[in-house]
């Protein structure tokens, strides 16, 4: 048992360092990673291809086909538009800004302490767009690494599992392969299950906002959509621009409908994709979701709030894969012994 | 290719798709579908007195002999019982594509071993695609299956009686 726990101690080492130097090159580390998630949905969706029959030589050509369509389409149908709204959206600030300054004016004469509260979120503002500014640069990076390494990883998606065998012992082989398999179909499933489930939350609030005739409403539906990956925070944050387009309009009623339609897409989210999708692949106690969330928050800013659930579900399969394989080791070696 | 062929080079696809037509597992397969199966499957040299797998090891993978002998064996009061040796075109470890429990016996290299395996993952996806070959693969190991049982029922009447 004490051979068990100085390997599984010396294993959390490893770990935490491997932790520690993912933090300290963090920049590299996470491109390298969404390559390599975005490398496991494109193979999925190849798999899917092939399960339906088609080659894939073909399976391949018809992704990079859709992958073009969709591309155009986003820039067509969507980035244009989507520029126009955020045009409007930023020509509607200064005005945004006098209404919020009215009001806070108003407030201020009836709560003066107020005025300290204010300067503190201006202060935070500022610092957090310089901060802005140079996350750009490095989403820029990140824009160029990410396909990079997801293209090298489909080039030699064929090779790269014999490739991966053969670099393991004998010894190890099996529960090493079977494993690491398990690691990465949950991971697979994972991320697809999230992608699926982002994409359908930006569609429901887009149309619903379209519906409702909130203006600016597809740059609103891809915002929420986006804000729903930070767990019941990102509801919330979702507010604050419905708030703010709708004070503009200065139609309290049009906020109470976003609202609604929020509402609906977070039950739908709750009921139904969480249920089935989600579900399916992870379940984690709402209060650890939140306790993990708020520290990623603390620790990676922005970043760490939509990052700390997907980071903490593969840090948890990751570790019950490293138990369980020492486990084995270790009734081998029990049956050496015997 | 003969048996020894294996100790100067490792065997090719072609010669992979040979040994696969003469598995008992792979006999009714066409050839388009051993192509894909040939696909899916890692060859392993293993020298003699390596283990294939331990008891109790969390598996997901069976085993096709391609050359050499295997020893199966169960670990019982402290002793180490032979419950079978398997030879070229048998396969082992068939339990493991089925159940998510762990390794229910040993396997033993009694010689140099030239092994090809496929894993429960990878198999999975074949049947999903392949759904014909899949009916195939899936009779054949359920045959063996209860053949097996059938010769432990046996033995279990013989302690019996």
């Amino acid at each position: 048992m004490t051979s068990f726990i100085t390997k599984f101690v010396f294993a959390l080492i490893l770990f935490l360092i491997g932790t520690g130097l993912f933090f300290y090159f963090l920049e590299i580390s996470l491109s390298i990673v969404i390559g390599f998630l975005l490398f496991l949905v494109t193979d999925e969706v190849l798999n899917w291809f092939e399960r339906k029959g088609i080659k894939e030589k073909h399976a391949i050509a018809l992704v990079l086909v859709l992958l073009s369509i969709i591309v155009t389409a986003v820039i067509l149908y969507v980035s244009a538009p989507f520029y126009a709204q955020l045009t409007s959206f930023a020509e509607q600030v200064p005005k945004l800004s006098s209404t919020v300054n009215q009001r806070l004016a108003q407030l201020q004469e009836s709560y003066p302490y107020i005025q300290q509260g204010v300067d503190t979120l201006q202060k935070r503002l500022a610092s957090d767009i310089g901060g802005a500014v140079k996350i750009a640069g490095s989403v820029i990076a990140a824009l160029l690494t990410i396909p990079l390494v997801a293209i090298i990883l489909l080039a030699s998606r064929s090779t790269l599992r014999q490739t991966v065998y053969d670099l393991i012992p004998n010894d190890y082989f099996e529960i090493t392969v079977t494993v690491l398999n398990d690691i990465i179909e949950k991971l697979k499933g994972y991320v697809v299950a999230k992608t699926a489930e982002t994409g359908v939350m930006i569609v429901l609030h887009a149309i619903g906002f379209a519906i409702i005739g909130l203006p600016s409403a597809l740059f609103l539906g891809i915002l929420a959509g986006l804000l729903n990956l930070i767990p019941y925070i990102g509801m919330l944050v979702t507010f604050v621009p419905l708030a703010l387009v709708t004070l503009v309009e200065g139609n309290g009623m049009l906020f109470v409908y976003s609202l609604i339609v929020v509402v609906i897409a977070q039950v739908i989210d709750n009921t139904v994709l969480q249920t089935y999708l989600i579900g399916k692949f992870v379940d984690i106690h709402p209060l650890i979701v939140l306790i993990v969330t708020l520290i990623g928050g603390e620790v990676l800013g922005a970043l760490g709030l939509i990052l700390a659930v997907p980071m903490y579900v593969v840090a948890e399969i990751v570790f019950v894969g490293i138990y369980q394989y020492l486990r084995a080791l270790q009734r081998r070696e029990e049956l050496a012994r015997e | 290719m003969t048996d020894y062929d294996y100790i100067f080079e490792k065997p090719s696809q072609e010669d992979v798709l040979k040994e696969l037509q003469t598995s008992v597992l792979f006999k009714d397969c066409t050839k388009k579908e051993l192509k894909a199966i040939s696909k899916v499957c890692t060859l392993r040299e293993f020298k003699k007195g390596q283990h294939v797998f331990f008891e109790k090891d969390p598996g997901s993978a069976l085993y096709v002999i391609i050359k050499g002998k295997v020893e199966i064996k169960q670990h019982t009061k402290a002793k180490f019982r032979t419950l079978a040796i398997l030879g070229r075109g048998m396969f082992f470890g068939e339990v493991a594509l089925f159940d998510q429990a762990p390794r229910s016996a040993t396997a033993l290299a009694l010689e140099d071993l030239y092994l090809l395996c496929i894993f429960r993952h990878d198999l999975n996806k074949l049947v999903a695609r392949y759904p014909e070959l899949g009916n195939k693969l899936l009779y054949t190991l359920a045959c063996v299956l209860a053949q097996r049982l059938r010769v432990t029922n046996e033995r279990l009447r013989e302690i019996s009686v």
